[in-house]
């Protein structure tokens, strides 16, 4: 193990001094890490309300390890495995990585201006978001249980905070508490499903784990004990990606968070959970498919017909993204059950789809907020397509990309994920996502209609004065004071349709792309 | 040929009318009319421009390197297996890529060259519409569509173009909106072109599952030129059962032809075109005279490795092209209104250059399409002088005597009309000449063809100058005639040009009877098409040329006869064949027949449905879906009590059910 | 040793038990939090008994790991707790319901 070899090594000394090319495989980590660090000694310096200077510097941090990132994808460093082999800085990670980033940054984009409207201004939000980033960064290569679970929890723990960032908002409060105690419960499973793999292998390492499954399983040996390891896995990482029926936070704790902390949690938490879940099923766990495949495949179809049908009767946009997410994970885990490298490259396309409309769809309802609360029931978009036709017409966008229309990169998304599972053979999961697909039109276009059906002008002008607030007050005031927010979705809304029409400009990165273990 | 230099022509000729319609389209009709005016014409001359330039560096080219393909972007290149090292059956492989060769390039100066001439007569002829910005969106968009069609190298994007021909001529054809004829012509081209569509999208995709390469693997390929390589003597189309290469082949051919039939107005998909006379005449010129109609006529030039390998499906086009030029050219002789009778002119002139494909001279039917481009447009424009002139009256009975009051016009329809007559040094005498003597060389079986396809000449040229005569000649017989004045020189230019094009481009296919071993013009298309298999002896083509000119000649002695001297009485048909006058005017009663056959059924069968069907079946099943799924949703939703307690029980529940099914596997 | 491999395991699982019987039933977040916190350390035991029959010390470093992240988690959970009783309210999980469907 490590600690032993070390100490072997070098007797006299404790610590052994880590090489270089370790450290460079982290690198993106570090610069996190650091940068965390460095923005918590900074709010200690700057003046209160320095939210903007704060949100700036966080973004510099987020775009040098961005740079770093695509810096080390160019590189193509040969041996990417680090930490006597702990961590895997891969393509496969440095892709991850680049969505999580890109995310982490769109969010920070739309938080000063959000936190302003909110009056949540607090330096603690920008350590804690580079926190989470950092343990996302940290799941998203893991090659050893241990790690893989220092990940999640320093991932979670942040966004429990975060969770509850608006500390008069009961809501917000009753979302973190939800948010901790479920999170604890299942991390507890998923520890203890660990537990097991471990013990039952006698290694934490996902390679040496994989050598030993290989065998027992060429020997036709199935050991009910790693099953049950396993299962308490896909359960603790069902609930990660909210998948059903696993995801029973999910929609609670995204209403109660603040927009932007929703923004982050619904799309780089689930890249994250989802990188260590594809690299675990699709390398890791492969000998052992015949068991898990089946399992793994309900679990997606659960979530795709759960999320979908519950959406339908939602009439807050947060909850019926939510719900709308949980289906989405159903779509993702089609590609986990495909295993093989193209179910994990339609997955990852997916999954940064995923990224550029959800993040667009969370940055509109975060722009929508006003003082002290997020507008998201469906009353408050009514007629939003003359209010904001800019705002309206790119909600549309991605509504109509998350349901699937084509010249939109959920299209994409779903056409590789679909063709991978009946290459595969998995026809059955083909068929339940699109039967799903064409059950999600009923809300995705329903928020359409709801923005420009006309005539409900009146109702929503009504509830503004007996809120207190003037019709233009919300968005066009957001407009003005947050222009990065807007070219955040405006950006978001480019990459939605840029990606429909030309899909081979992420997918060719994915091509070589197979999920090293070691 | 330079790739940069071709992609990036390529990508003008293309992508300037695009940028004119985006433009007009995300401005919704604000811009100024004068920039309009400007932009409209502009991006298509400039891409006119283009084409030129790619022309000449193709040009420069030894003709065997002549055909260069481009690939803008590849849309889906990614195979879903790449990297699982299954590739047989690969995903869809759609690169957006054009192929520039002498063919396509031909069709791309007819459409800009042709079409820019039209925009700019436009300019004139629209000033007055409201509507003027919409319609040069309409009309950029459609030169966008018609070049996509012709310059894609894949079947998926040549089906995109086809379809988005379809709706800009939909879109111009019902341009005037207010009026219920012009919204219900649109409808009925654009049901056509649908129906053609289908053929066509069929043909492509019989291509695409059957089409086998070297060693019998199943290509699944979307392009062009590596299907056309694939498609010579040897190679087999299968169709998953064995091989049964003839019969996948024909059936491919037959169904492209449908595609081909409704694009170009031919028998039994025709009766749009008339209809779309509804539409602005620049329209007129533009889609229904010199590109969207003959869309088929490349179609068939096209794809001719596939028609060469079908004999019975090109014999199907010929015998389709020679009867709807027959039957067009005698619907043409009794129509009153000016627009319909070169309507149906088009139709005949059409159907002669399917034939030509169908035997198999290319290059003689695509010189037919390219002279008819010239004169065609010509009399369409022409005739919209005309129109314009006696404000929007389109019989030719209330005409008369426009000779005097509209000299320009009637001199530059007057060489239209002498093209089309196929009279000698006007540009149709010589593309008919090779036509109807490759033709006869090529179609020896079946000689009634072409005395067919030589007789038609008698029709045109009594049709056309019929209009002539009793348009331009004698009196004025209604108020609008005569006041008549000269159309203003910005619509009258263009018409001049035209005039210009129609009596010089013939020269480019002089073969000084049988000297020169290949023309001009068929040097040009040969690397695509390659020269014609056979020739007439020179003594049979000239026969066949001088029986040509004298039975057109007498066409226009039978107008002189009738109308001009009324040597013979202009009732002597109806009095004496009251059948064949009625058949005619009736236009074979297609319209009747369709009506009976196909619109009346369908529309009963429509109502019945809503009336009986619907509200019992599809709408119990629809809203019993809606109702299901929604309130499927709110059951599932109770479980969402947010208590944590609840959560966790769940969560725990459904773990433990995993447990227990796993326990349950395992014993 | 070996003989009381089983009886460390089968414990642990009671332990892991009782504290997810807790979350289930009990309704002091402060209560159901120190039952997330016996699962993890059932989990704990798990590892450590697997190090011990295994002869490899992941499972020890592995347990450190998670007493420390537990510890971390605990900060942040009883803020949490803190926050919801000072702004005056129960510290009752059934209380805690406002959103729902």
């Amino acid at each position: 193990m490590i600690g032993a070899q070390v100490g072997a090594a070098v007797p006299w000394l404790p610590l052994h001094f880590v090489p270089a090319s370790d450290l460079l495989g982290i690198l993106p980590i570090l610069i996190v890490g650091g940068g965390a660090v460095v923005v918590l000694l900074a709010d200690l310096v700057v003046p209160r309300r320095g939210g903007p200077l704060l949100a700036t510097l966080t973004g510099v941090v987020l775009l040098a390890a961005l740079g770093t990132a695509v810096g080390q994808w160019a590189a193509n460093a040969a041996h990417p495995v680090v930490f006597d082999g702990s961590y895997a800085n891969d393509r496969f990670t440095l892709f991850a990585d680049f969505v999580i980033l890109a995310t982490a940054l769109a969010v920070v984009g739309l938080s000063p201006g959000y936190l302003r409207r909110r009056g949540l201004e607090e330096g603690e939000y920008y350590i804690l978001l580079l926190a989470s980033v950092a343990g996302m960064l940290v799941l998203d290569g893991a090659l050893n249980l241990i790690v893989i679970f220092l990940g999640i929890e320093l991932l979670s723990i942040p966004l429990y905070v975060l969770a509850g960032f608006a500390r008069d908002d009961k809501k917000s409060q009753e979302g973190a508490m939800k948010y901790l105690l479920l999170g604890g419960f299942a991390s507890a499973f998923l520890l203890y499903g660990m537990a097991l793999l471990y013990g039952e292998t006698g290694h934490t390492s996902l390679t040496a784990i994989h050598a030993v499954l290989l065998r027992g399983a060429t020997a036709g040996q199935f050991d009910p004990m790693i099953l049950a390891g396993i299962g308490l896995l896909v359960v603790g990482l069902a609930f990660k990606v909210s998948a059903a029926p696993f995801h029973w936070w999910t929609p609670d704790v995204y209403q109660g968070s603040p927009a932007v902390v929703t923004t982050f949690m619904s799309v780089a938490t689930k890249v994250a959970a989802f990188a260590v879940f594809l690299r675990l099923f699709s390398a890791t766990l492969a000998p052992y498919r015949s068991e898990w495949e089946i399992p793994v495949a309900v679990v997606a179809i659960i979530s795709m017909i759960y999320g979908n049908l519950v959406a339908v009767a939602q009439t807050s946009v947060k909850r019926l993204l939510a719900y709308s997410g949980i289906a989405q994970a159903g779509y993702v885990m089609i590609g986990v059950a495909v295993g093989r490298p193209d179910g994990t490259q339609a997955a990852l396309f997916y999954l940064a789809a995923y990224a550029f409309m959800n993040t667009g769809a969370f940055a509109v309802v975060t722009l929508l907020s006003r003082r002290g609360e997020d507008c998201d029931r469906y009353s408050q978009l009514a007629g939003l397509s003359r209010r904001e036709p800019l705002l309206a017409g790119l909600m549309a966008l991605f509504m109509l990309s998350l349901a699937g229309f084509p010249l939109t990169v959920g299209f994409f998304g779903k056409l590789f994920l679909f063709s991978a599972a009946i290459h595969d053979g998995q026809l059955s999961l083909a068929i339940w996502g699109i039967l799903t697909s064409a059950v999600s039109l009923f809300y995705y276009l329903r928020v359409i209609l709801l923005m420009y059906a006309p005539g409900e002008d009146v109702l929503e002008t009504q509830e503004m004065e007996v809120a207190g607030v003037s019709p233009e007050g919300s968005a066009v005031a957001a407009r003005s004071t947050a222009s990065p927010a807007v070219l955040v979705v405006a950006l978001a809304g480019f990459g939605t349709i840029l990606l429909g029409v030309f899909p081979a400009l992420i997918y060719t990165l994915l091509q070589g792309i197979s999920v090293v273990h070691g | 040929m330079n790739p940069t230099l071709t992609l990036v022509l390529s990508a003008l000729a293309l992508g300037l009318p695009t940028a004119g319609f985006a433009l007009n389209a995300v401005t919704a009709g604000r811009l100024p009319r004068r920039l309009v005016a400007l932009m409209g014409p502009g991006v298509v001359l400039g891409s006119f421009v283009a084409t030129l330039v790619l022309l000449a560096s193709m040009l420069m080219q030894a003709p065997s390197r002549r055909g260069v393909t481009v690939t803008f972007w590849n849309w889906l290149t990614a195979s879903t297996t790449a990297g699982s090292g299954v590739t047989a059956h690969s995903g869809l492989n759609a690169a957006f890529s054009v192929r520039i060769d002498p063919l396509s390039v031909l069709m791309m100066l007819v459409i800009t060259g042709i079409g820019g001439v039209i925009h700019v007569y436009s300019v004139g002829y629209m000033a007055e519409d409201p509507g003027f910005n919409r319609f040069f969106a309409y009309m950029n968009l459609f030169i966008t569509s018609m070049l996509t069609l012709v310059m894609s190298n894949t079947l998926v994007f040549l089906i995109i173009g086809w379809a988005m021909v379809a709706f800009a001529s939909y879109a111009l054809i019902a341009f005037w909106y207010e009026r219920p004829s012009a919204v219900v012509a649109g409808r009925k081209a654009f049901i056509t072109q649908v129906i053609g569509d289908v053929g066509l999208v069929l043909g492509a995709f019989l291509i695409f599952l059957n089409l086998r390469g070297p060693g019998g693997r199943l290509l699944h390929t979307v392009d062009l030129q590596v299907i056309f390589a694939n498609v010579g003597p040897g190679a087999h189309f299968h169709n998953g059962l064995g091989p049964l290469g003839g019969g996948m082949v024909t059936a491919i051919g037959i169904l492209l032809f449908l595609g081909a039939a409704a694009k170009s107005a031919q028998w039994p998909l025709h009766t749009w075109l008339p209809d779309a006379m509804e539409g602005p005449t620049p329209v007129s010129a533009l889609i229904h005279a010199a590109t969207m109609v003959t869309a088929g006529v490349y179609l068939v030039a096209r794809f001719h490795p596939i028609y060469q390998q079908a004999p019975i499906a090109a014999g199907l086009v010929a015998v389709i092209g020679i009867g709807t030029a027959l039957m067009a050219g005698v619907i043409g002789c009794t129509q009153f209104d000016i627009k319909r009778v070169i309507a149906y002119s088009t139709m005949s002139q059409i159907g002669l250059m399917i034939f030509a494909v169908g035997v198999g001279a290319y290059s003689a039917g695509m010189f037919q399409f390219f002279t008819h481009a010239c004169f065609k447009a010509l009399l369409f424009l022409a005739a919209g002088n005309v129109i314009h002139a006696l404000h929007d009256d389109q019989d030719i009975r209330s005409m008369g005597g426009l000779s005097r009051r509209m000299r320009w016009t009637f001199v530059s329809f007057t060489v239209g009309a002498l093209a089309l007559a196929g009279i000698p040094i006007f540009a149709g005498f010589f593309s008919k000449e090779e036509l109807l003597g490759q033709g006869l060389a090529l179609g020896p079986a079946v000689p009634w063809l072409w005395v067919i396809g030589v007789s038609i000449n008698v029709l045109t040229s009594f049709y056309i100058f019929r209009v002539v005569w009793v348009a331009f000649f004698g009196e004025a017989r209604s108020a609008n005639a005569e006041h008549a004045h000269e159309a203003p020189p910005l619509m009258l230019i263009p018409v001049v040009v035209l005039a210009g094009l129609a009596t010089v481009v013939g020269f480019l296919n002089i073969d000084f009877a049988g000297f020169a071993p290949v023309t001009v013009f068929q040097a040009f298309l040969q690397p695509v098409v390659g020269v014609p298999a056979a020739h007439a002896s020179a003594l049979v083509d000239g026969m066949a040329l001088l029986a040509g000119v004298l039975l057109s000649l007498f066409g226009v002695g039978v107008v002189w006869a009738v109308y001009g001297k009324g040597l013979v009485s202009r009732e002597f048909i109806p009095q004496h064949a009251p059948w064949l006058y009625q058949l005619s005017f009736r236009k074979f009663y297609w319209d009747e027949i369709y009506d009976a056959t196909l619109v009346r059924p369908s529309v009963a069968m429509a109502v019945g449905v809503r009336r009986l069907v619907e509200p019992g079946v599809f709408d119990a099943a629809v809203s019993g879906v809606r109702d299901a799924v929604a309130s499927l949703g709110s059951d599932l939703r109770t479980f969402q009590t947010g208590f944590v307690k609840d959560y966790a029980l769940w969560f725990f529940f459904f773990t433990l059910l995993g447990v227990v099914l796993l326990g349950l596997r395992l014993t | 040793m070996s003989g009381l491999f089983p009886g460390f395991l089968i414990l642990s699982a009671a332990m892991f038990s009782v504290g997810a019987a807790g979350v289930l039933v009990r309704r002091n977040p402060l209560v159901v939090f120190m039952c997330i916190e016996l699962m993890l350390n059932s989990a704990n035991l798990a590892l450590i008994t697997y190090a011990r029959y295994t002869h490899t010390m992941a499972g020890q470093v592995f347990a450190l790991i998670v007493i420390a992240v537990a510890a971390s988690e605990v900060v942040v959970g009883l803020a949490l707790i803190t926050g919801v009783y000072r702004s005056g309210r129960h510290l009752d999980l059934d209380e805690l319901s406002e959103m729902s469907e």
